[in-house]
Parts: C-alpha cells; structure tokens; sequence
C-alpha cells in the first residue's frame, strides 16, 4: 500500500512555493505532507462534484450557505 | 494490495493472548466474507433475546451498518483507508479512517491534520452487550493503536478523531485517555473524542 | 505499512478494556433530518412526540424519580429532561434518546421513532401514541388509570413487530 514510491519534481512559482510553505508551518507538516494532504482532498471534492453534489461552505452563525467558487 | 502485521488478542474462552492479523487494505472479499459472518450471528442473537423476553428489542446501535457499502463507496479514494483485525480463520473487527478532511478541533492543535475514524466495530460476538461472554478482547485497542501509528506515520504525531456511540464513550475517555469535546449536534449528537501526541504516546506506553 | 503491537503492553490492557463496547461512527438507522422531523411542520407527527414526553415523564416517575434522578441516570442535562417532558414541540437528539431509553429500559428504535428522531414504520404506533396521550394525565403521584396506561402503552412498544 504505502509501499512503493515514485518521485517527482515539481516547478513552482514564487507564490506557489510560498503558500507551501507557510501551511508547512502552519499545520506542522513536511511540504510533502501538505501536497499529499492537497491530493488527497482535491480527490474527495472531485469525487462528490463529479457525482452532481455541489460545494457549500456554511458560515459560522450558521446564517448564510455560499457556493464555494470551483473552477 | 494489502499488507498484515502481527498482532494479538485475548481468547476469552482460555484467558489467553492468542496471534491475529492486523490487514492494511482489507478486500472486497474479505468485506464480503465478513458481512456474511457477522449478520447471520447478530440476527440470531437478536431472536433469541427476543424468544427469552428480554425487553431490549432494538439491535446494537451499529448493527445496519453495511461494510460492503462502505468499502465501494471508498474505493479508490486515497483519502481513506480501511482496517480488519482476524483470528480463528474470522474477522474479528473492521475500521475504516480518513488521512484527510477532518482537522482537528482541541484548542492546542486547531487545524492540525489527524487520522479521522470514520467507523470501527468490533464482531457481533465480541460485543459485551450482545453475547453473555464475548469471544476475543482487545479488538478495539489493537485498531485504535493502528490508527495512532497510522498518524504518526504520516506526520499527525499520533492525532486521532472519531465519534463515539454512547456506549463506548467510557473506552474512548477512560481506556483512551482522549480528550471529550461533547456531544456533537452536526454529527447525530454523537460524543467527539480527540486525541493530542501527548496522550498518543502515553496510550502506547 | 507494516504496524506493531506490543504483547505485553495488551496483556496488561486486557482485564480494563473487556466488557466495554468500542464502536464509533455514527448511528446507522434511517433518520430524519432534524429540520424535517419538527412537528410543527408535521402534524401527524405532534401527537407521537407528546406522547414521547409522556411516556418519560411517566416512567420516571413509576420508578420514583426526580427529573434530577432521570438526568443522572441517563448523563443527560437537567434543562433538556424538563424540556422533554414539558415541551411538546422538542425533538431531542439521538444520543439523548437512546441515554433515556436505556436508563428507563424501553426499546431503543421504537423509542427513536416516537420521539421524531426516525421515520415511523408503523402506522399503529401513531395511533397507540395517540391513546396513551390521551390517557395519561399529569398528576403527583401516578394514578391507577395512568398505571394501566402506561403499562398498555409499554407492552405495546416491545411487541416484537
């Protein structure tokens, strides 16, 4: 399962490498973690969308639902 | 495409600590297997409780839940991972968690990631409120334990969630030592447990 | 990923952790959404939900026990057992009515049903609810009729179906 890895490189822009960096920090994960962490989500609401459901993020309050802007 | 460690549990019929397989990955077929085994043993239980007048009709609290379902639901979601513990030729347990989707809510690591345990049950006849004198223990400890290995290998230093059924709110609290974040009104009022690296490394000492 | 687990670290476990149940996830059966299970937008389902309250109050009470007495016993709060028994509108939670249940040994799916909180499978239910609503007064002391009420209504409900 976790066994065989491949590597990879990849080129990213300045702000690219600067958001990796501060959830590095942030979430106390090397960055490999973050883009694993990326892809792992990224699949899971690609999944659902690919079904039909739609993104929704509820505020706080519970007041208002906003559709999440998904390209 | 599933791996199995060694692991143990305690045979209740001769109070011993009996070998098991931990399997990383569990199949489609083992699912099927299980559910197989599983359903059988607890209907039965249920009609015999019922023919002896015992008054608690309602099955355990998770007795619809259906493996199978959620085994394909999963598939090939990398996010997820599902878990069986088997001994005496039956599976003995299943848990199934998410490595994503569920930061972490205790104060200290807000929004740290953690292994999420999405379910865990033990077999119908381990189960102490279903069968006078449960087959094997251990079961529940064995996974959790997987679960705090699995976050610490992915670099959550041991953080684990999940959302306990009320009659297991004494393990998760007391034998745990999980933090107890109350009841849960977006999650059926269910108990949310969460664990720090602190009380992960003291749970494995 | 190879996983490792210490024998004598469960040996020693094992005593402690037998006869406690480990589940977690969530509950399994067909719920309503709160927001769809609310009487008032549901009149059927008004009576069942007295009915409920009722059936709580009267239980408690046959064993002779305070409200204070039935939060204990059940881990709930003392304000939400008021609220059951005098709020016909309120639809606690799941975890709640299956605590209440349990503390007052009445079964657990058709306790979930009465209390708004599952689609009812069986139509008799509301009529049995219905009854027992109107049969069961609120008195002190539990009067003969609302014993025989009670007593009915509980056969009733472990019925196997």
């Amino acid at each position: 399962m976790a066994g065989d890895k491949k590597t990879m490189t990849l080129n990213l822009t300045e702000a690219e490498m600067a958001v990796l960096e501060k959830l590095s920090l942030d979430k106390d994960l090397s960055k490999t973690a973050i883009l694993r962490q990326a892809l792992r989500l990224y699949q899971l609401v690609d999944n659902r969308l690919a079904q039909g459901d739609t993104l929704f993020l509820e505020d706080k309050e519970k007041k208002n639902k906003s559709e999440l802007m998904v390209l | 495409m599933s791996d199995r460690s060694i692991t143990f549990l305690k045979d209740r019929r001769t109070g011993e600590l009996v070998e098991a397989a931990l399997i990383d990955g569990v199949s489609r077929q083992e699912v099927e297997s299980t559910e197989s085994a599983w359903r059988p043993f607890l209907m039965n239980s249920l009609e015999e409780r019922r023919r002896a007048g015992n008054s608690e009709l309602s099955p355990p609290e998770h007795s619809h839940w259906d493996w199978r379902r959620k085994h394909e639901a999963v598939r090939g979601l990398i996010a997820y991972r599902m878990f069986g513990v088997e001994c005496d030729g039956a599976m003995q347990g299943l848990m199934l968690v998410s490595a994503a989707g569920h930061p972490c809510r205790i104060k200290d690591q807000k929004g740290k990631e953690q292994v999420y345990v999405d379910f865990v049950a033990t077999a119908p006849w381990n189960s102490p409120s279903l069968v006078e004198i449960p087959r094997f223990s251990l079961v529940g400890r064995v996974l959790i334990a997987t679960a705090v290995q699995l976050s610490m290998e992915e670099g959550f230093r041991g953080r684990i969630g999940l959302h306990a059924l009320p009659q297991a709110e004494t393990f998760y609290a007391r034998n745990c030592g999980m933090t107890d974040l109350g009841n849960d009104k977006r999650k059926e009022d269910l108990r949310y447990f969460e664990m720090t690296p602190e009380q992960a490394a003291a749970f494995l000492r | 990923m190879k996983f490792s687990f210490d024998k004598e670290w469960l040996g020693r476990h094992a005593d402690s952790d037998q006869n406690l149940e480990i589940a977690a996830g969530s509950f399994s059966l067909d719920q309503v959404p709160r927001a769809m299970g609310n009487p008032a937008g549901d009149p059927a389902a008004e009576p069942r939900v007295v009915a409920f309250g009722r059936l709580i109050n009267l239980s408690r009470r046959k064993r002779g026990w305070s409200i204070e007495d039935l939060a204990e016993s059940s881990r709930i709060d003392v304000s939400e057992a008021i609220r059951i028994e005098h709020d016909p509108a309120y639809i606690p939670g799941p975890r709640t009515v299956y605590q209440l249940s349990t503390a007052l040994d009445l079964p657990r799916e058709r306790m979930l049903q009465l209390s708004g909180n599952m689609l009812v499978r069986d139509r008799r239910l509301g009529e049995q609810a219905v009854k027992f609503a109107a049969r069961s007064e609120s008195v002190e002391k539990l009067s003969r009729q609302e014993h025989q009420a009670l007593e009915e209504f509980v056969r009733y409900l472990n019925e196997s179906r």
